[in-house]
């Protein structure tokens, strides 16, 4: 059985944004699928992790400039939210594709 | 809440050194008081509080704000003015007018005043960091 | 939150919160004869601390120490302008771990409201 294609107007691409990286879907399905989703949790983590050395570095030291801290925060915030928006569509999704009958 | 309260200590301190200079300017002419005698100036004396219980408590009674040691009379010179109609004079005919160093106490009342300001300051910095503390969790 | 960081912030809240007590204590003695100004030192150590763990960092004293006696009393204008940046900083660090506060929330409330 050939996989699924998606249909016209929703596709992947559409849902995922920046922090995913989304280039052309690729033909291959779920297994690229599943490691688009890794790489955009992967940026995310980034954020997250790169928002925490800032913070830790202003704690310690007065110099660095706190826009830089704030900026870094609000960026790893908005990533995460994102993800959790992706997280919940595709929960969405995936319990629609359940419900139809077949 | 600690460091309102030390400002506020300060606040205290400071208008009662503001009253005394101000009695001593009012009574630069008081050759009698109701205890009798000339009228003698006044200095406050204030110093960071001490209280024994604090002391034993290593490190915290340094940040007890600040209280009134007492209030002492200057060494200082009277004035004798001979004018014998006075009914204040004395045998000789002199009448005893305090000596009042008015430029010193007028330096000392600007003095005091700043310090009073600034202790304001200081209590609003404070207050501003106890509320920004009280936002914590709020932000979503 | 990383239990480092969240580490680190707290205590170097609480240094900041000590500095500003000890500066109260500065500008209310500006009338004092013979004061020994009071300073908080805790950067330093907080610094060293933070490359070995969240222990060493809890583990930092706070010390307010007593400095020699300022020759023409207490500088008012510089105790001041230390207050308000022990306060800016303190409300700068308190409004960091408010955010970090709120990205761990939005990850624990998993994109239901």
């Amino acid at each position: 059985m050939s996989p699924v294609t998606p249909v016209s107007g929703i596709t992947t691409q559409s849902i995922v944004q920046a922090p995913f990286q989304a280039t052309a879907m690729p033909a291959g399905g779920t297994a690229s699928f599943a490691s688009l989703l890794a790489q955009g949790l992967h940026a995310v983590q980034a954020k997250v992790e790169h928002a925490d050395a800032l913070v830790k570095a202003f704690a310690l030291d007065d110099n660095i400039p706190v826009h830089q801290v704030t900026y870094a925060l609000e960026e790893a915030k908005l990533s995460v939210e994102l993800a959790m928006q992706v997280r919940t569509r595709l929960l969405e999704g995936y319990r629609e594709l359940m419900n139809m009958q077949l | 809440m600690k460091a309102q309260a030390i400002s506020r200590s300060a606040l205290d301190v400071e208008w009662q050194r503001l009253q005394v200079i101000a009695d001593n300017l009012a009574n630069a002419n008081t050759t009698r008081t109701a205890e009798g005698g000339v009228f003698r100036p006044m200095r406050l004396v204030s110093g960071p509080t001490t209280n024994f219980a604090s002391a034993l408590r290593a490190g915290t009674a340094q940040l007890s704000g600040v209280q009134v040691y007492g209030v002492e009379p200057i060494a200082g010179n009277v004035r004798r003015v001979y004018d014998p109609a006075d009914p204040h004079a004395d045998a000789s005919g002199f009448v005893t007018y305090p000596e009042i160093d008015r430029a010193g106490e007028m330096t000392l009342m600007i003095q005091t005043s700043r310090a009073y300001e600034g202790d304001l300051v200081a209590l609003n910095l404070a207050d501003q960091m106890y509320s920004k503390a009280l936002e914590l969790g709020g932000q979503s | 939150m990383n239990p480092l960081i969240s580490a680190i912030v707290t205590k170097a809240l609480d240094g900041l919160s000590l500095r500003a007590q000890a500066t109260a204590q500065n500008i209310a003695n500006v009338n004092s004869q013979n004061y020994r100004p009071l300073r908080v030192s805790f950067e330093a150590e907080l610094a060293a601390a933070a490359s070995h763990g969240e222990g060493a960092v809890e583990a930092v004293p706070l010390h307010v120490a007593e400095t020699s006696i300022a020759p023409r009393g207490v500088r008012m204008d510089l105790e001041l302008a230390d207050q308000s940046a022990t306060a800016m900083r303190y409300d700068a660090l308190v409004d960091l771990l408010g955010r970090e506060l709120s990205l761990d929330h939005t990850i624990i409330q998993g994109g239901q409201q």
